[in-house]
This record gives structure tokens, C-alpha cells and sequence, in this order.
């Protein structure tokens, strides 16, 4: 009893071990047989108990899921535009795009003539185009439509790959083996945004390029319902890239014309492009390309690709 | 028969009454012999003082340790031998002169020689390395280390990409500034703390008297030199060590140097070889109470005794604080795992495929995941937090870690002098008619008199207590109570005084009514003080004597007693009565004056009788015996109750003291140190009537040692004696025995805490744990030594203390619980980030948001909270097995709150991002291209496509919305970490700090949330209302889980699954 007294006032010290001592001890106790500070059935009991926990935690975290998933619309997103954070300012894109081990990088690098390396960009735009060529988008909510047919309420247009005419095709291998390269630009798709083009060749921008000015002007001397069209302008980023940039020609359209607008998530929906085909880039010079889109209700601004995109071209 | 072993305490005891006869009578200790029957032999083996030669032996035992040579010698008893040598050489010596002093000259000269006569300040730590060890201590190094790898990565991006991205420059910035601001917080708490000891050091000047060429001088005590002739009178502090040339009835007061309560006689003989022993030497910050005495100065600062005990106490060194332990191995197994963590990620990372800068900056993220950036912040508030409130109740704290220390306290040494007593000579009991009478002793001294004082025996009685006493009161002091004002005079006149003041009115418009006609004043051959006034109003009588002395020398001066007004004859039986209540009040550790009178008759004594002192002309014998008074330095008032609180809270409360068995044993005995119901071996002898020889030693429980006797037990012998014996006191022990005892107690496990005032304390304060000196009677060296001075000198702020540090230390381990909650959400938003390939959630600035942003603030709270059980019924904690922070805290706080928590975020991620367009499995694997600058055009799950700018204001908008989830959800760990077992709602909301906290935690979110500009730099993004409640059901099932859990506890204390989940 008195010793007993004695452990009530004094703490006992454990027995002092070298570090390495008392690690070799935790990996492994033979005397109480723990591996790790804990017996066998100690470790089977807590590996239930954590089973049990986190099976429950996931279930909950399942069933809150499926709660949430209940409550969402899957074919419209639940903030759109300005409410979400995709905002009202669409990007661009363009193909053919680097490979995903390339991610990082803008530039479509390649040797042209019979002897060159194009295939990757050539298949790349292939693929992309495929179901343009294929399975094309049909059914009860598409139609076909012009400058002087809109889509009728409910429907959307869908987008004829023929109009991309005969230079930028597959047969053609998208010109690269001629060295006339074709890249595909598409606008990027926000649900429910609505184009305000620039239909009014007086009240154009002082900062678009004259020749997209002229452009214009000269369309809207034709059919004014032709400027119902969000305009592409594609040149050099810098005087020397625009020195070597050469001709550029737009393909089926200076643009994409506003009645592919709103996106609303049709299935099979496919996006409008234009085909840029570069007639005469100067070889082995790495031409930097920036292509800007117009609209009164988008703005550019080159740090953060907003209504633009930026591409390198290095064609040897 | 009677030369027992000194390990008997009992026979220390009896032959220690010697000491409580009147101090003039301490040479006739064989006067005292009559009474306690104790031979000359047994007093032989009891010397006063430790001899500390043997000491030396001992120590050299003792430390095996690897302390310097230096303390060493410290702890040896000095050798002197200025006493013991003809005062010729001594004079040649030192180069003075008995009266010329020295020379203006050669004083000079010697002043520069050994420097002046102060006490070296203790050295601290120089500031720049205090600094430093802040700078470098902690997590500091884990995040200058992340730091550094964070700008070796920004650079090298740097070089490399035109294009850097300037977050990772940020980062190692914000960690940078994060160090150093943490470091200043805690250098400027520190300093704080600290530098309300500056107070304590504005020392006024003082000024000495001494004799240089012939010319007296006042001069600064600084300035004197070994050699000076120097004058000290009572009410002086003295200067330096001195050799005493000539004295009238001088006293020092050694309190504080020895720990004897009583003022000790000094004289120009040399009386012993022990320096400290011996009366002609007085030494540095002794007080002199009584007379004047004109000594040489033999030793000056740092060599005087005092100066070599405040050396020694600046030679020990303290370990770290319990606190700083727990704190480093918190920080040690935090540091294990965020490293180890870190490296698995790394790893991994590498593996698979990720750029080695990707993976050096996702180590980092784990890193600064794992490290509680707001511990030292939260620390030093909590702490910061319990000091001031100890401060309120006169606790001051030096050391802010030391604010914990006395929670975990399991033993308390206290001294006695003015720790556990007033330190102030007060009368106790009073014997007149045959019957002891007690007196107030306490305090205030406001209570009642406690027997009707107009009983004629009193009358009589104190009427010598009035008159024959040369103490009076200091005068200008009448608005102040009696027993706070000061009083010239020996002490226990002063205490007689006092006490009749208290009684029966002024004193001194009492002796107007009786002028004295002469006085014998007392001298220690005669040990009896006489006076003679004038007596009116009696026919018999012109004339009173009145005598006081030893009991013993006045009852033999008598043959007559006074008892219920009747004078009868002093018989064998009224001698034998008086014998006995001397005894008995001697048994008390009460010093027992006896009082005498006798009226001269008229007769022979006329009006105007001349008394010549020379050749007494009057009768001194054959007087007429009227009482005893006894006198003892009383314990304070709430030192009983304080021990007995810190008994039910398992501390030992164990006495060491300098002073003598008896009076140790007393105080030890009123004061609860020894129980009622305990006895030491020599009680158990005397009831049993069994010489102490056949009994076993180990049947007492309590036991009295005495400091001869500790100087010859070795190591294992004391650790036996504080195993076995519960209650103990140390009586006569040396500034080095204490320093031992300290060293033995931490040696078997204790926590130990050292109470003491005195200059002798101060060795055993610094290496105690936690020493805790007294504010007003204490010593400017205790002050130093201590980590805790008691400013009311109240014994009874200790248990405050007690209560104090363990809550301290019980709300920091909950407020860890609750900030390493958040480290799992933090790692779990990186881990999910590499391993699944989804875009990150959670930042590394955000991360800092949680730690110093929304987290601090509630974990601050904590410091508020009350306590869960009575913290005081508890037993001190296991200092081996109760830590801060231990694996079962991190294993409920990381993988079962961390985890749910971090499931509440994610699934707050899921719905922000599907609400915006991102469905969970379209997440998975889009890492890659949803962090590439080169694809603006990502697609979601419903076919829109995102530019990279989009993606990442939403990816902003991510780490908003997880940090929000965190608060809310964190809401819910504040409240339940309240309590580690009982019910939140029995526990109860009392603490409105933490309630303000669930508010201003949120405040803070908001704040950095919605804040333009500040929330751009924190990388937030402004998010929906809606978008901070997805983790509410979370945050409710961590309420409802950890309620079950602790019913749980509760209900199965015992089961497997208690101890698997109780922390």
C-alpha cells in the first residue's frame, strides 16, 4: 500500500531508450507482440472502426450528392453568363491544337511538302471535323438556316461542312502539304449568350483593322442582313509577324454569323467555325497570330484571352 | 541513553527548545537542559548549522551530472577564516587601521583593484539572441525552409519562362514576413513580461558610514573597499560582509541569509568556526534591528555570503518549463508529419510525372497544410490571457510559460519564514491563574480580545508587559493598523508591545502614569530585564519592580505567585505548573518569557529613593511570579486552507526551512503541511511509551529532517525518504541542501514548485520548475531567481495558480484539438488535387486565411473557457504520460473531424462547381488542361467552354467558397471542442468571448471574401450566400457525432472504443 503511495506522488519515468531504440520498439514490440504500438486484434478492431466511419461518411457524402444532383438541371447549367462564373465574354479557340503531352503550348509546328511532318496537325483537325462530316447535327431541333432564314423558335442551326468549300478539307490534307496551312477557329460556347454584332458599318470600333472596316463596308453595300455577324480579324501580333504572316483568307465566313446564337445545349449541337488558310506564310519563321472577334458586347484584352486567341505558326 | 542517531527527529526537536528561550539566553542552553532533560551530549550532536565540508563529499556524489567545476565551488561552503585570526593580522592584512580606517588613498586604489561593492546583475541572454532562438525555433525553420524552396522555384520559373507566375515570389514573401512577425509577437510578449521586473531593480542608494584617514565619511555603499572601518546602527541595511570591533547590543536580523526567524545577537568574540555560526562577523543585506557596531568590511559584492549564494543561484540553470517540453514535442511530432507527408507527396508527384518544381511547390503546400501557423500566436495569448488574470490576483508572472507550470505542479517546497508564516514576532498565548489563554495571532489582529481583559491577572500581567520593555511605537504611523506600524525594539517586545496596545489601549499614555525611577536593561549573563517606577495611588507602595526574562531564570527569582488575585507561596507544585505550560507552550514552538513584580515597600523606599544600578540597592529576588507570555511568528491566515486545497488536488506540500525543527514542526503542524492525523516516529514513541529503536521507522508517515542530518544520507537514502514519508519537513538546511532537495524530487518525477522570500531560497527558486518568491518581504535575489512572485505575499494565490495552469494547460490542448482540425481540409484540397488530377480547391495563401484568419480568434477563445470538472480534485498530471498534444488528440482532430470536414468541403466544391457547369466526373484528370494557359476553349458538362481566365476566377471562386465551408463547419468543432467528455449543452455557452468568436470568425471570412482588393491578394473571388451552405448537414453531423461520441465516453468509460476516442 505504501508503494502504491508512493506511484500517487511520483510520475514514473519511462525506461530511457535512444531514439532509434524506441523506434525500432514502436515498429515492432515482441514482448506484447504490437506492430506499429498496436496488437493484432488491436489493429483488426481499428481498421473496423474506420471502416464503419468512413463507409458512413461516405454514404452521407453520397446521399448529399444525390440530393444536390436532384435539384440540377442537366441540360442547363444553373448560372449562366454574368450569374456564373463563365461571365459574358466568350473566347476563342483554334485547331489543330498541340498534343496533351504539349499542353502548355500555342505552336502548330510543321515541315511541309510530300516529305514533311503535318500528319499530327492534319489528323488533329481531322478528328475534330469528323462529326461535322458525319453525323452532322440533325434531328427534330435542327434546321438549316441563312442570313435570311433564321431558326424558327426552339430550333438550332446546324452548320453544313461543305461551306468550308475546297481548300480546307481532308482531300486537300487542310493545305499543309502545299504549305498553305488551314487552322479552324471556333468561338467558345456560353449557354444562352446572344451576339450584338456590329451591323451598322458606321458605328465600327476605332480599334478594328481598317481591312475589316472595308470589309464590311463593302458587305453591307450587298445585303445588310450579312452584318448579323460576329467578325473574325486575324493578323500578326507584332510588325515583323505581320511582315511574314502573308495573305489570310477566311473561310466560309468573315465571322460567325449571329443565328448560331444562343448555345442552349442541344445535343449534337456542333459549333460554327471559320477556316483561316494562310496563303503564302513565310517558312521557317515562327509567326506569332493573334485573332480577335467582334461584337459590341465583347471585349478583348490580350492577358487574359478575352475575345481573342493567341497561336504561334513555324512552318519550315 | 540519550545520544540517539540524528534520524530521530524527535530528539532534534527537544534539544531545538533551546532556541526558543529568550535569544539572550541562547549560550545558557544548559539552563534549558534542566528543562528538557536532554544531556550536553545529545545537544554536541546536533550543530546548528550544516557543516558544509561534508557537504562538498556529497555533492561530488551527487552530481554526476555534467555541471561546471564552477557551481561546483559554488556549492561548497565558504571558507573564512577573518573570525578566527588575531585582529593584528587581520589589520595588517587588509592594510587598515581599528582607528584611523583606511587611507583615502589606498582605498582608492583598491576600489579600482576589485571593482565596486554591488552585486554583479545576473546575466540574461543577450537580446539579439533571444531574438534568434525565436527566429529559429518552432515551425520557423519548416517554413523558412518552404520559403526558400518557394523562391528557388520562382526563380527558377523565373529564368526559364517569360511569363512567370509571381505566386510562388508571394508566398515565400508572405512566409517570410509570416516568420518574422510571429517572431517579433513573441519576443515583444516575452519582453513584456519581463520587464515588469524592471521595477523591482530601481534600488534606492544607499549610504554607508565609514572611517577613512581618521575623518568619518558618508559615502555610496558602492564605493567601499575590504578593509574599510565602517559604523552600522539598527534600522541599517548592512553594506558588506564585516568583522564586528566593538558593539552594544547589536542584532541582525538574518532571515533572509539563514531562514532563522529571530534576530541573532552579535558580538566582537569569535564563538564558532562556522562563519555563519559565529557572532562576530554580519554580513551583506542582513538587517541590524537592534544597537550600533562599529566592524571592519572583510568582503565586498560578489564575495560577500550573499553575493556567493546569488552566484550560485545565476550558476543554476532551470530546465525548460513543462510547458516548453510539451510545446517542443507538439512541435517535434507535427514537424514528423508534415514532413513525412510531405515527402510520401513528393513522391508520389514525382512519380507521377509531375516537374520536380511541381513537386518541391506541392511539398510545400502540404508542408504549410500541416503547420499551425497560429500556434505561437495562440499560445502566448492564452498564456499572456492566465498571467493577467493571476497578475489581478496578485500573481505575477515572469515567465509567461511558467503560468502552466503550477498546474502540473506534484510538489511544492515551501519555505517557512515569511512564506508560510507572517514573519513577525507575535504573542501567541498568555499563562496567568494557572490557565493558558490564546491571543490573536492572525493578520489583521481585528478580531475581538479574545478573553475579558479586565481580569485582574491580566491587569497584573500586562502591567509588565507595559512597562518593562524599552519598544515603543515609531511615531507618525497612528492612522495605520497596530500591527502593520513599526516598532523600535527587540522582537519579541515589539510583539509584547503590540499586543498590548491591541488590548488594552495606548502603552504609552499608560507608562506616563508610571515614570520610571531606573532599568537594568537585559543582558544575556543576568537573562532577566528590570525596571522600577513610580507607583501613586498606593499606600503600601511608592514604588513597582518589574522584571521579564527567561521563564526558567524568572520563576527561580520568585517565591511567590500571583494567582486569582491571591498571593500564595511558590510550592514544588506551582513550580512543576509553570514548568508544564512552558513545556507545553514550548512544544508549540512558541519563545515562553516569564513576568515578575514586585511592589517595594514604602517603608524602605521613600519618595525619591535614589536606585543606583551599579551595586543594586534594591531587592531582585524573593519577587512575586505573575505570568507567561509566548510569542512565535504566526502562519498567515490562509495558509492552512491553501495546503489543504492543494492536498485534494494531489501536491504535496513539503517544508524546507532554515529554521529549527520545532518552530518547523509547529508552523508545519497549523498550517496542515503535517496532518492531524499523522505522527512522526518520535510521537509514536512517546504515546506508545516504546523507545524509539524498537519501532519501525516506516510506520510514521511524516517525518521532521534535520539539516545535519540530510548531510549525511546519499542519494538513494533521501530518494527512499521522499518516496516513502507523505508529509515532510526540512528544518536547518543550507542554501545547498534546499538546491538538493529540489534536485531530488524532480529526480523521481515531481514537478517541483519552491516557495521562499529569503536570500538563501533563491538557489532552490531558479532550479525549481516553477519558484515562487514572496513580493513584499522577499529579497531582491528570490525576486530575481523566481518565475512567479505573489505580490500580497499570500500563499493562498498559489492554489489560484494551481487552478490556473491547469486550466491553462486543459484549454490549450482544446484549442489545439480544434486548430489541427483544419490542417486535413487544407491537405486534403492538395492530395485530391494530385492524385485525382482535379484543379485545386484550396490554396496556399488561402491556407494562411484559415490558420491566422478565421482560426485564431476562436482558438484564442479557449483561453475563457471554464473549466470541465473540478480541476482542483484532480491529481497533477502524469509529466511522462499526459501530454499537450498526443496521438489520440491529432488521430480525432485529423481522422475523424478532418475527414468529415474535409468531405463537407469537397462536397461544397461539387455543387459551386456543377452549379457553374463542372460536374464532378468531368473534374477528374482535367488538371492538366484546365491549368494550361494554352487552352482557352475548355469544355464543361454542359458543352460551354471556358477560357483559361474564366477557369481560374472560378478556381478563386473555389478557394473562397472552401474556406467558407471550413468556417462553418469549424463552427461546430469551436462548440464541441468546449468539452472533452461531457455534454456541450450540460457544459453550457458561459463563454461569451467564444460565442462573439462563431460571429467574428465568420466577420473575418466575409472579410476576406467580399473585401475588393484584399480578396485579389488572398486569391478569393466574392461568392453566392448560397455557396457557404452546401457543408451545413457537415458541419451538423460533426455536432451530432461528436455528441455520441462523448456519451459514448461517458456511458463506456472503460469499453474499447473510449479509449480508442478519448483524447
Amino acid at each position: 500500500m505504501t508503494e502504491k503511495k508512493s506511484e500517487d506522488y511520483f510520475a514514473v519515468a519511462p525506461p530511457k531508450r535512444s531514439g532509434w531504440a524506441n523506434f525500432k520498439l514502436f515498429l515492432w514490440n515482441g514482448e506484447t507482440s504490437e506492430f506499429l504500438g498496436r496488437s493484432a486484434s488491436s489493429w483488426a478492431k481499428i481498421f473496423l472502426f474506420y471502416v464503419v466511419l468512413y463507409a458512413f461518411l461516405a454514404a452521407f457524402f453520397a446521399a448529399m450528392l444525390m440530393v444536390f444532383f436532384q435539384t440540377l438541371d442537366l441540360y442547363q447549367p444553373r448560372w449562366q453568363n454574368a450569374n456564373g462564373l463563365i461571365g459574358t465574354n466568350p473566347g476563342l479557340g483554334f485547331r489543330p491544337m498541340p498534343s496533351s503531352a504539349n499542353v502548355e503550348s500555342t505552336l502548330i509546328h510543321f515541315k511541309h511538302g510530300t516529305a514533311g511532318n503535318w500528319k499530327q496537325w492534319t489528323a488533329e483537325l481531322e478528328k475534330f471535323l469528323y462529326p461535322y462530316d458525319t453525323v452532322a447535327s440533325s434531328g427534330e431541333y435542327f434546321t438549316s438556316c441563312s442570313f435570311d432564314k433564321w431558326p424558327a423558335q426552339g430550333k438550332v442551326c446546324n452548320f453544313d461542312i461543305k461551306l468550308l468549300g475546297t481548300q480546307c478539307t481532308k482531300e486537300e490534307l487542310f493545305g499543309y502539304e502545299r504549305g498553305r496551312p488551314c487552322i479552324v477557329l471556333k468561338l467558345n460556347r456560353i449557354f444562352g449568350w446572344i451576339p450584338e454584332p456590329y451591323d451598322d458599318p458606321s458605328e465600327l470600333p476605332a480599334n478594328m483593322p481598317t481591312e475589316l472596316k472595308e470589309y464590311i463596308k463593302t458587305k453591307a453595300t450587298e445585303n445588310k442582313e450579312q452584318l448579323k455577324m460576329i467578325w473574325v480579324s486575324c493578323d500578326g501580333e507584332n510588325s515583323a509577324d505581320r511582315e511574314h504572316i502573308g495573305n489570310v483568307t477566311y473561310t466560309p465566313f468573315r465571322g460567325f454569323p449571329a443565328y448560331y446564337f444562343p448555345y442552349k445545349n442541344v445535343p449534337g449541337y456542333l459549333s460554327p467555325i471559320v477556316a483561316l488558310q494562310f496563303q503564302k506564310p513565310e517558312a521557317g519563321v515562327l509567326i506569332n497570330i493573334e485573332c480577335k472577334v467582334w461584337a459590341k458586347n465583347i471585349i478583348h484584352d490580350r492577358q487574359r484571352r478575352l475575345g481573342s486567341v493567341h497561336f504561334e505558326l513555324l512552318m519550315d | 541513553m540519550l545520544r540517539r542517531r540524528l534520524s530521530t527527529g524527535a530528539v532534534i526537536g527537544g534539544q531545538e527548545n533551546a532556541a526558543y528561550v529568550p535569544d539572550s539566553a541562547v549560550e545558557g542552553r544548559q539552563t534549558t537542559v534542566t528543562f528538557t532533560g536532554l544531556s550536553p551530549a545529545a545537544l554536541e550532536a546536533n550543530k546548528p548549522f550544516t557543516p558544509l565540508k561534508k557537504k562538498s563529499s556529497l555533492l561530488s556524489l551527487w552530481s554526476n551530472d555534467s555541471r561546471d567545476v564552477k557551481l561546483k565551488n559554488l556549492k561548497q561552503e565558504l571558507e573564512m577564516d577573518e573570525h578566527k585570526i588575531p585582529l593584528a593580522t587581520l589589520f595588517s592584512r587588509l592594510k587598515t587601521d581599528p582607528i584611523m580606517g583606511m587611507t583615502q588613498h589606498y582605498a582608492e586604489e583598491r576600489l579600482r583593484q576589485d571593482g565596486p561593492n554591488s552585486l554583479k546583475p545576473m546575466k540574461g541572454e543577450p537580446e539579439w539572441k533571444k531574438f534568434l532562438v525565436k527566429l529559429f525555433g518552432g515551425f520557423h525553420l519548416l517554413l523558412l525552409f518552404g520559403a526558400f524552396l518557394c523562391m528557388a522555384a520562382f526563380f527558377m520559373e523565373y529564368s526559364s519562362s517569360d511569363q512567370p507566375s509571381y505566386d510562388n515570389l508571394w508566398l515565400s514573401i508572405i512566409l517570410i514576413a509570416l516568420v518574422i512577425g510571429t517572431t517579433i509577437f513573441a519576443y515583444y510578449q516575452e519582453r513584456q513580461s519581463s520587464s515588469i521586473m524592471d521595477s523591482f531593480k530601481g534600488m534606492i542608494p544607499q549610504f554607508a558610514e565609514a572611517t577613512r584617514d581618521g575623518k568619518k565619511v558618508t559615502m555610496k555603499v558602492e564605493d567601499l573597499v575590504v578593509g574599510d572601518l565602517i559604523d552600522v546602527k539598527f534600522g541599517d541595511r548592512l553594506p558588506a560582509d564585516i568583522l564586528i570591533l566593538s558593539c552594544s547590543n547589536f542584532k541582525v536580523d538574518n532571515s533572509s541569509l539563514t531562514g532563522e526567524s529571530e534576530p541573532q545577537t552579535r558580538a566582537p568574540e569569535c564563538t564558532h568556526n562556522n562563519p555563519l555560526e559565529t557572532k562576530n562577523l554580519a554580513f551583506f543585506s542582513s538587517n541590524a534591528v537592534e544597537g550600533v557596531a562599529r566592524g571592519i568590511v572583510i568582503r565586498v559584492g560578489d564575495n560577500t555570503v550573499m553575493g556567493r549564494i546569488a552566484s550560485l543561484t545565476s550558476g543554476v540553470e532551470p530546465g525548460p518549463t513543462p510547458m516548453a517540453r510539451e510545446i517542443q514535442a507538439f512541435i517535434r511530432l507535427v514537424s514528423v508529419i508534415a514532413i513525412s507527408t510531405g515527402s510520401i507527396i513528393f513522391t508520389v508527384a514525382m512519380i507521377l510525372g509531375y516537374s520536380w518544381i511541381n513537386s518541391i511547390i506541392f511539398l510545400i503546400g502540404i508542408v504549410m497544410a500541416y503547420v499551425p501557423q497560429g500556434l505561437v500566436p495562440t499560445v502566448a495569448i492564452l498564456l499572456t490571457l492566465t498571467a493577467k488574470r493571476m497578475a489581478r490576483r496578485n500573481c505575477l508572472v515572469k515567465n509567461l510559460e511558467a503560468v502552466e507550470t503550477l498546474g502540473s505542479t506534484s510538489t511544492i517546497c515551501s519555505d517557512k519564514t515569511g512564506t508560510l508564516t507572517q514573519n513577525r514576532m507575535t504573542v501567541a498565548h498568555v499563562w496567568f491563574d494557572d490557565t493558558i489563554r490564546q491571543m490573536d495571532t492572525s493578520e489583521s489582529q481585528t478580531s475581538d480580545v479574545l478573553f475579558d481583559n479586565t481580569i485582574p491577572g491580566w491587569k497584573i500581567l500586562s502591567r509588565i508587559g507595559k512597562l518593562c520593555s524599552r519598544a515603543e511605537f515609531v511615531t507618525g504611523q497612528e492612522d495605520r493598523p497596530i500591527s502593520k506600524r513599526d516598532a523600535k525594539g527587540d522582537a519579541s517586545e515589539q510583539a509584547i508591545l503590540k499586543c498590548m496596545e491591541q488590548v488594552d489601549g495606548s502603552v504609552a499614555d499608560y507608562r506616563k502614569e508610571f515614570p520610571t525611577a531606573c532599568e537594568i536593561p537585559f543582558n544575556s549573563t543576568n537573562k532577566y530585564q528590570v525596571s522600577v517606577h513610580r507607583l501613586v495611588g498606593v499606600e503600601s507602595s511608592n514604588y513597582i519592580l518589574v522584571m521579564k526574562g527567561a521563564a526558567e531564570r524568572i520563576s527561580a527569582l520568585c517565591s511567590t505567585i500571583l494567582v486569582n488575585e491571591r498571593e500564595i507561596p511558590m510550592d514544588d507544585e506551582w513550580r512543576k505548573k509553570i514548568d508544564d505550560a512552558y513545556l507545553k507552550l514550548g512544544g508549540l514552538g512558541e519563545r515562553v518569557i516569564g513576568f515578575c513584580d514586585f511592589q517595594l515597600p514604602a517603608a524602605d523606599f521613600p519618595v525619591g529613593f535614589k536606585f543606583d544600578i551599579e551595586n543594586i540597592n534594591f531587592p531582585i529576588k524573593d519577587l512575586r511570579f505573575v505570568g507567561l507570555m509566548s510569542m512565535i511568528d504566526p502562519p498567515r491566515a490562509a495558509v492552512p486552507d491553501a495546503v489543504r486545497l492543494c492536498r485534494s488536488a494531489g501536491i504535496r506540500v513539503v517544508m524546507v526551512t532554515g529554521d529549527h525543527p520545532i518552530t518547523a514542526k509547529a508552523i508545519a503542524r497549523s498550517v496542515g503541511i503535517i496532518s492531524p492525523k499523522n505522527e512522526t516516529i518520535e510521537e509514536i514513541a512517546e504515546r506508545l511509551k516504546i523507545p524509539q529503536r524498537d519501532l519501525d521507522p516506516k510506520m510514521a508517515k511524516a517525518i521532521v529532517i534535520h539539516g545535519a542530518e540530510l548531510s549525511e544520507f546519499d542519494q538513494d537514502q533521501l530518494d527512499n525518504i521522499l518516496r516513502h514519508y507523505q508529509e515532510i519537513v526540512f528544518a536547518r538546511t543550507s542554501p545547498q541542501q534546499k538546491l538538493i532537495i529540489v534536485e531530488g524530487f524532480q529526480r523521481l518525477g515531481s514537478i517541483v514548485a519552491v516557495t521562499g522570500d529569503g536570500v538563501n531560497d533563491s538557489p532552490a527558486l531558479k532550479r525549481a520548475d516553477i519558484g515562487i518568491a514572496m513580493g513584499i518581504t522577499g529579497s531582491d535575489v528570490s525576486k530575481q531567481a523566481a518565475d512567479m512572485i505573489l505580490l500580497d505575499d499570500n500563499f493562498a494565490s498559489i492554489v489560484t495558480g494551481v487552478e490556473q495552469g491547469r486550466l491553462v494547460f486543459d484549454n490549450l490542448k482544446k484549442s489545439i484539438a480544434y486548430t489541427m482540425i483544419t490542417k486535413i481540409p487544407e491537405a486534403a484540397a492538395f492530395v485530391v488535387f494530385i492524385v485525382a488530377n482535379i484543379p485545386l480547391l484550396l490554396g496556399a495563401i488561402p491556407i494562411l486565411c484559415i490558420d491566422l484568419g478565421s482560426d485564431l480568434f476562436p482558438a484564442i477563445s479557449f483561453a475563457y473557457e471554464r473549466p470541465e470538472s473540478d480541476i482542483m480534485k484532480r491529481k497533477p498530471r502524469n509529466m511522462f504520460t499526459d501530454k499537450l498534444v498526443d496521438n489520440k488528440l491529432l488521430e480525432i482532430a485529423f481522422w475523424h473531424t478532418g475527414i468529415l470536414e474535409s468531405f463537407g468541403c469537397f462536397f461544397a466544391m461539387f455543387v459551386i462547381l456543377g452549379e457553374n457547369g463542372f460536374w464532378p466526373y468531368r473534374l477528374l484528370g482535367l488538371r492538366a488542361e484546365w491549368d494550361s494557359k494554352a487552352i482557352n476553349d475548355l469544355q464543361d458538362s454542359y458543352g460551354q467552354e471556358w477560357t483559361y481566365d474564366a477557369r481560374k476566377e472560378l478556381e478563386k471562386t473555389c478557394y473562397a467558397a472552401y474556406f467558407a465551408n471550413v468556417v462553418v463547419q469549424q463552427w461546430s468543432s469551436l462548440l464541441t471542442r468546449k468539452t472533452r467528455r461531457a455534454s456541450i449543452f450540460t457544459h453550457g455557452f458561459a463563454n461569451k468571448l467564444m460565442n462573439f468568436a462563431l460571429f467574428f470568425e465568420t466577420c473575418v471570412a466575409c472579410f476576406f471574401i467580399y473585401t475588393p482588393g484584399l480578396n485579389a491578394i488572398v486569391q478569393f473571388r466574392p461568392i453566392r450566400i448560397t455557396w457557404w451552405l452546401p457543408s451545413i448537414p457537415f458541419s451538423l453531423l460533426n455536432f451530432l457525432y461528436e455528441e455520441v461520441r462523448k456519451l459514448w465516453i461517458r456511458k463506456y468509460p472503460d469499453g474499447w472504443v473510449s479509449k480508442e476516442v478519448y483524447y
